[in-house]
């Protein structure tokens, strides 16, 4: 049996016996083989020095079990990390960010508590997922839908407090967080508070207002250490009426800055409300044409003059952007066309396609053609699947497949310039540390989940090869660096870096934010046993020996 | 099923009644796990598929039915290490998603139509 670090083993053991009298034997898992299902294998760390490892877990049933484990944990300084459905591939997985600390597996508290139908919100528990979610609505026939990230097996509140990313209606869970309205959480010293409006006992809207009286505190919870969210409501959407999709192609290289502007006009205006993608027609990452392929360089500069050619004798465009709608289509047949007015107006010889529109439901053969060329994929429509991993796994043309990735997540403004500036830092970076791209850079435009800025996502592979996992993490840590360097910043980052990247990107007047969360974390966990060092957050006890920022002293 | 069923009655058992009644419990609960955990990716190959079934197409070749609710070949044993365990990148399902119970009952609706 594995001890945490720091807790003596006769200390350990009164507090497994403990733990037990809370949640039952069956619910305690010290076993290697159970502990072992914690471990995280997409780390670039795995079998090697430096993985994060689990020493025990603990599955609770309820907020008062969850408060009961805080004070046990209190009284014999057990380092414990809580996860949702521990399903943060990419990002650190279910590992804790300090090795050796316990899990605090909410999976089985996974009920549904409240659904509002008739104001669309919802009170789920941690473990709710969003297969669930979206069979509870179908089950009962509730009329409501909410936006789902790739992987539907993760959870609402776990993909909210790591500040996750999904696919479709601007406000609607696109980006998790922003849709939260009220949380319980037991806060590291094992009290129970209920923010937002419910802090009132008697309280009617919990769901339905955010910010309560007085300070608004619910972003201190998400990507930190300071409670265990046991609770959290969520707002979400009426059922999805309709589903349209429509291509707007530019001709030239220069375009895409007016292809942007346009579109941040009509989102940011709400009538393009979904998710826009860009792309290029001759660059794009998936062009299959072995001409155009010959013409991107796997390294150096672009060949503009070159590529232009090639388009004009394919009658292409450069560049697209792919609107999408999420409207009862009569509504979108108005917004599709008020977008094609202006964008003719903004950009002289841009022309259209439009590619989809659907109403739902959906027939069996609009079921059946999802995710197939030409069709959206079941994420853009709020419909769950695990899609995503097709393409990571083995496949014709990915005989050898590696076991996992880290994400690389840095944000970029959504402006033109930012993104060809973006796309030459990255191609050089890439070059300098011999990271096969795949394919150029100079085609890729960032995902745009938020509004104001896109995230230029890549993954970085990790295998059973140590020596090749080892240059991953260099690797990250260099880009993290490259990027900081130009002003960007990760949106989220794997469990095992964030000390380093938040060392590398929160130094504003000697990282005075971070002095700022390390008084929060002093005040409300002065043990430190709650999720120490999750996005860079020690507790006194362990600075120095955690030390960046930068290497303290 | 089918087959042991037939076999029971042939033998004239007076506990085949229960017996087969367990056993389609067994397989019932065993098809609803694979339905909310495996069937995502090893389904019949659609284009939504996590793509499990597409790998060990790729990685047999047609030497082993690629759909895992079509093998006969692996064992109970096998089949709990690999759900615990992971492989690539499925990651190993823990014990409060797939309990040990709920690992026989879907072991055994996996190898239901292994030979005796
Ligand atoms: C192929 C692939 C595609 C992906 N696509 C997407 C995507 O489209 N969008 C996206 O956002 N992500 C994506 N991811 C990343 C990730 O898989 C998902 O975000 C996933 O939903 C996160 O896992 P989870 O919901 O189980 O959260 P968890 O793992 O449960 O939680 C994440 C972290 O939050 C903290 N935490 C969780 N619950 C609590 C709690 N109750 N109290 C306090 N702290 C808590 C913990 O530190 C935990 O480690 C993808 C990953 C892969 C491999
Ligand atoms: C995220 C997608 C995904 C999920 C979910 C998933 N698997 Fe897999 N599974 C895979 C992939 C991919 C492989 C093949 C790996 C390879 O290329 O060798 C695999 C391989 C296997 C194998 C090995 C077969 C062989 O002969 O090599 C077994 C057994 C298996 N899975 C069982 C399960 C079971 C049972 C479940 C549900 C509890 C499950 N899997 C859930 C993706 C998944």
């Amino acid at each position: 049996m594995a001890i945490p670090p720091g807790v003596s083993e006769s200390d350990f053991n009164q507090a497994l016996q403990e733990f037990e009298n809370i949640v039952g034997s069956e619910w305690v898992f010290t076993s290697p083989e159970a502990v072992a299902l914690y471990r995280d294998t997409y780390s670039p760390f795995y079998d090697d020095e430096g993985e994060r490892l689990t020493s025990a877990a603990i599955a609770p049933d309820s907020s008062e079990q969850v408060q009961a484990i805080m004070r046990v944990c209190n009284r014999y300084r057990i380092p414990i990390y809580p996860i949702s459905t521990g399903k943060n591939l990419g990002y650190g997985s279910a590992a804790p960010a300090y090795s050796g600390s316990m899990v605090l597996d909410l999976k089985r508290m996974d009920r549904i508590l409240e659904v509002d139908t008739r104001n669309h919100t919802v009170l789920v528990e941690p473990g709710v997922t969003f297969f669930q979610i979206y069979q509870h609505f179908r089950d009962n026939n509730l009329e409501l839908d909410l936006d789902i990230p790739d992987p539907a097996w993760g959870s609402l509140i776990g993909h909210a407090l790591d500040r996750g990313v999904a696919h479709t209606y601007t406000d609607f869970g696109r980006d998790r967080f922003s849709t939260g309205c009220g949380m319980e959480v037991v806060l590291a010293n094992g009290d129970l508070v209920r923010t937002g409006t419910g802090a009132l006992e008697t309280s009617t809207m919990w769901q339905h207002y955010r910010y309560g009286v007085g300070p608004y505190v619910d972003g201190i919870f998400s990507q930190s250490n300071f409670g265990v969210v046991t609770k959290m409501g969520f707002w979400i959407r009426p059922r999805h009426r309709g589903f349209r999709t429509g291509y707007v192609h530019v001709p030239n290289y220069e375009d895409l800055e007016a292809l942007i502007d346009v579109e941040c006009e009509l989102s940011n205006s709400g009538i393009n409300n979904g998710m826009t993608f860009f792309g290029s027609d001759v660059m794009s990452p998936f062009a299959q044409d072995p001409e155009i392929r010959a013409q991107l360089p796997s390294s150096g500069p672009l060949d503009l003059a070159a590529i232009d050619r090639l388009r004009q004798e394919r009658n292409t465009g450069f560049w697209w952007a792919k609107l999408d709608f999420n409207a009862p289509l009569k509504v979108s047949a108005a917004q599709w066309e008020h977008c094609q007015d202006v964008y003719s107006a903004a950009i002289p010889g841009c022309w259209f396609e439009e590619e989809i529109a659907l109403e739902f439901p959906l027939s069996e053969e609009e079921k059946a053609r999802l995710n197939t060329p030409g069709n959206p994929e079941m994420v853009h429509l709020g419909m769950p699947s695990l899609a995503r991993f097709r393409g990571g796994n083995r496949s014709p043309r990915n005989p050898d497949p590696d076991w996992g990735h880290l994400w690389f997540a840095p944000l970029i403004p959504k402006r033109a310039e930012d993104i060809f500036r973006a796309q030459r830092v990255f191609d050089q970076a890439y070059r300098e540390r011999g990271i096969d791209a795949g394919v150029t850079y100079f085609a890729r435009i960032p995902m745009f989940w938020h509004a104001r800025v896109g995230v230029f996502l890549a993954s970085l592979s990790v295998g059973r090869d140590i020596e090749a996992n080892r240059k991953s993490r260099e690797d990250f840590l260099y880009l993290v660096q490259v990027a900081a360097d130009n002003g960007w910043q990760e949106y989220r980052t794997p469990s095992f870096f964030q000390t380093e990247v938040m060392d590398m990107t929160c130094g504003f007047n000697d990282h005075a934010l971070m002095r700022f969360y390390e008084t929060l974390k002093d005040a409300v966990d002065p043990n430190g046993i709650l999720s120490a060092g999750r996005y860079g957050i020690w507790p006194e006890h362990l600075r120095e020996e955690k030390a960046p920022w930068h290497k303290r002293g | 099923m089918a087959q042991t069923r037939i076999v029971l009655f042939v033998l004239g058992l007076g506990l085949a009644g229960t017996a087969s009644a367990q056993d389609d419990a067994d397989l019932a609960t065993g098809e609803q796990v694979y339905n909310t955990w495996c069937v995502h990716c090893h389904d019949d190959n659609r284009p939504w598929s996590g793509g499990g079934t597409q790998a060990l197409e790729v990685k047999y070749q047609g030497e082993l039915p690629a759909d895992l609710r079509e093998r006969t070949d692996m064992s109970a044993d096998l089949i709990t290490a690999y759900v615990r365990d992971g492989l690539y990148r499925m990651p190993p399902f823990r014990l409060t998603e797939i309990g040990e119970e709920d690992m026989r009952a879907l072991a055994a609706y996996l190898t239901r139509n292994n030979p005796e």
